[in-house]
């Protein structure tokens, strides 16, 4: 038996919902001189992942909030670089790379995702000496 | 396999969450009388992407410049 529900066309337009209800997005490390390859996924009700690349693009282009500390390059399809300028991110605020996927037929989303970066020192390879304030005696 | 299918006129949408077949649905724009449903967009609705509710952000191996 069929249960038919009326709405407004107005009504039918879906909000960002990225993440099951509770879910917790961890913040991904990047070291200082670090690069990564991201891919973008659809991501079900049951919060598996889905290859939604035949159907919709990146558009607009994915973006960095900072970009002294992240740039991010535009994409390839599905995937995009994103490059540590060097400089660090402030520790407990990260940069945030933000994915927006418009569907090509409009028939859902767009849907966007923020990835929150934390940009890290590497390992140590050296020292330095650094004088501090100097006084007199 | 529970199945939420879109359909759209002008003015209103109709959308219909149920276990449906394609011949299932003709009866019901038969019934309804109220829009032209387009068989077509009914069974691209059926596929898997309708059911995506968000995208995420998968970081790959990391590399060093």
């Amino acid at each position: 038996m069929a249960t038919i529900k009326l709405l407004k066309k107005s009504q039918t337009r879906r909000i960002s919902m990225p993440l099951k209800k509770g879910a917790t997005v961890t913040d991904f490390a990047l070291q200082d001189n670090g690069d990564d390859t991201c891919t973008v996924l659809g991501v079900d009700a049951a919060g598996n992942t889905v290859d939604i690349s035949a159907v919709v693009t990146l558009d607009p282009p994915p973006t960095s909030s900072d970009t002294s500390i992240i740039t991010v390059d535009p994409p390839q399809g599905m995937t995009f670089a994103m490059h540590a300028t060097g400089k660090l991110s402030t520790p407990g605020t990260p940069v945030i790379v933000t994915a927006t996927a418009t569907w090509q037929d409009g028939s859902t989303g767009p849907f966007a995702f923020d990835l929150p970066v934390d940009v890290v020192p590497g390992p140590v390879t050296g020292v330095v000496i650094q004088p501090g304030t100097p006084t007199t005696h | 396999m529970s199945t939420r299918i879109s359909l759209f006129d002008d003015v209103h949408a109709l959308r219909i969450a149920q276990e449906a077949t394609v011949a299932e649905l003709v009866r019901i724009r038969e019934a309804l009388e109220v829009v032209s449903v387009n068989i077509a967009a009914v069974a691209r609705a059926l596929s898997p992407p309708e059911d995506i509710v968000g995208i995420t952000i998968e970081p790959g191996p990391v590399t060093t410049h």
